[in-house]
């Protein structure tokens, strides 16, 4: 038996507003949503920078992390045609620490550290907590194939969710990452990132399930590779970002990569060393040149869940051939074999895609997306 | 679940435990794990990290450094909130190329088998045995879990 395992629906809230459409919109428009704090300008630490904080979102007296991830999560499953969850799904819930249920002695500032919580599990779902820093979400659909592939539930739901907080501002601000002006991934001028916030959740399934719905189910994740590792807790390894794309794509048996959504935040270090991963897969490949693109300079950076934007980005690039621009991205940096669209722009021939997602503590992360 | 070889080893102050540091204990018991498996599958053989309390340990312990009037914040700890680092050092060390899962949740017994029993792999299961400890006291067991189940291959 043989289980090609699909994407079958995806969920987002981000500084764009609710949802994957008008995200996707304004990555292509090419116009970033980020400006100065409303919510989050009293904060203590912030001094004004660019953020991407979510408008016009009533999170009903909820904590606002979970009041986000749920709302991705519901239009997660909406794509998907799933009213509920069918019994023995597994919820993977990324972030920073698991919620005690019921909230314990967390207060209103630590709930937008932990979390989201485990109350977000739906009837007859399994929930496991996963945490990789800013690669979660890419760790986590990594785990997710695993399960789906192992028979140990028929469908999984990736959900997260990163709010404005003073815990992670100081964690970015401290390492010095964080840019005074608005992120300006793969620009030889760029210093550093632009943090936002939103939530995120993808759906996972075999394709014969997701038809069953009248899905498509053309979106296969047909490689995925994770690895802890890295001889700095704060910088990405080339090394190590190089072997998870090679292996990403060995797994998937692609023998091409037509496009990469980067991780890219818009940090001298992490940049360089992707572009040269990117180099030296594209060389391997005999690439003359890969579109790659990242939105972090349009929403800002949603840490923990940040690989749900750049799947959901990735997978509207294979369905429309169109790769958008890098929004803040002036002047790149020179890579070979490394193009950046300057607008939207039209790849006729995009079939095999590949998300990079990393994070602090050596924590990094390939998914590579197959349009069949 | 069915399971191999056990290793245990804690960390702690060093009148309370041999290993000076989590990371420490995490490494020696992961290079006796590993060694039990068949060679050509360490480099490769998943790490299944059982660190729930843990991680929430790191967490309560950065918010109290945030609030912490009498010194700076300091980008060691930005970088302890990670849970990875309780691995990376080995990981590193060790030339560990294969998937890490640094997971916590009450589902993971009944799941656990399904999801690490595809191949062998090793599981890591972290326990914090006193968090007021300036070095925290946990105990850090590693089982090799051999492949269990003949899965379905996923189709790339």
């Amino acid at each position: 038996m043989n289980r090609r395992i699909v994407l079958s629906g995806t969920g987002l809230v981000s500084a764009y507003g609710s949802g994957v459409a008008p995200y996707w919109d304004g990555l292509c428009s090419g116009r970033g949503a980020l400006g100065p704090a409303r919510r989050f300008a009293d904060a203590p630490g912030y001094r004004g920078e660019p953020v991407g904080e979510v408008p016009e979102f009533d999170p009903r007296g909820e904590p606002r992390k979970s009041a986000y991830a749920r709302a991705a999560l519901a239009e997660a499953q909406r794509s998907a045609r799933l009213p509920v969850l069918p019994p023995g799904a597994l919820v993977i819930l990324v972030g920073q620490a698991p919620a005690p249920e019921g909230g314990g002695q967390l207060d209103g500032e630590e709930w937008e550290l932990f979390g989201p919580s485990a109350e977000l599990r739906p009837d007859g779902a399994a929930v496991l907590h996963l945490s990789h820093a800013c690669a979660s979400a890419a760790f986590a659909v990594a785990l997710a194939r695993t399960a789906l592939a192992a028979g140990a539930a028929p469908l999984v739901a990736v959900v997260g969710a990163s709010v404005l907080n003073r815990y992670e501002y100081a964690s970015m601000d401290v390492v010095r990452a964080v840019a005074r002006t608005a992120a300006r991934p793969f620009d030889v001028d760029r210093d550093g990132i632009s943090l936002g916030e939103g939530g995120g959740a993808v759906i996972l399934e075999t394709a014969d399930r997701a038809r069953e719905r009248g899905l498509r189910a053309d979106l296969t994740v047909a490689g995925a590779a994770c690895r802890v590792g890295g001889k700095l807790p704060a910088a990405s390894d080339p090394g190590a970002v190089t072997d998870c794309l090679r292996t990403a794509l060995a797994e998937a048996g692609a023998d091409r990569l037509d496009h990469v959504h980067a991780h890219a935040t818009g940090t001298a270090q992490g940049d360089t060393a992707e572009l040269a991963a990117v180099t030296a897969i594209a060389a391997e490949l005999d690439t003359p040149e890969v579109p790659v693109t990242s939105h972090k300079g349009a929403i800002g950076h949603l840490l923990h869940i940040s690989a749900v934007p750049a799947l959901a980005a990735a997978a509207l690039s294979l369905r429309t051939r169109i790769v958008p621009p890098t929004p803040g991205l002036t002047t790149p940096e020179p890579a070979d074999r490394v193009h950046h669209p300057r607008a939207e722009t039209p790849y006729p021939g995009l079939r095999v895609a590949a998300v990079n997602s990393f994070g602090f503590g050596g924590n990094n992360a390939t998914v590579v997306l197959r349009r069949d | 679940m069915t399971s191999g070889p056990r290793f245990s080893a804690r960390s702690g102050p060093p009148e309370h435990a041999p290993h000076p540091s989590p990371a420490a204990a995490v490494g020696a018991v992961l290079t006796a794990a590993f060694a039990e498996l068949p060679e050509q599958a360490r480099e490769r053989a998943p790490l299944y990290v059982l660190c729930g309390e843990y991680t929430a340990f790191a967490a309560r312990r950065y918010v109290g450094r945030c609030h912490d009037d009498t010194r700076r914040l300091r980008p060691s700890d930005s970088t302890a909130l990670e849970p990875a680092e309780l691995v990376r050092a080995w990981t590193t060390a060790a030339g560990h190329h294969g998937p890490c899962f640094l997971l916590d949740g009450p589902d993971w017994p009944a799941l656990g088998p399904w999801i690490a029993g595809r191949e062998d792999a090793v599981q890591l299961d972290i326990t914090l045995l006193d968090d007021r400890l300036p070095v925290p006291g946990c105990l850090a067991t590693a089982t090799v879990l051999p492949a269990l189940l003949a899965c379905p291959e996923v189709a790339g």
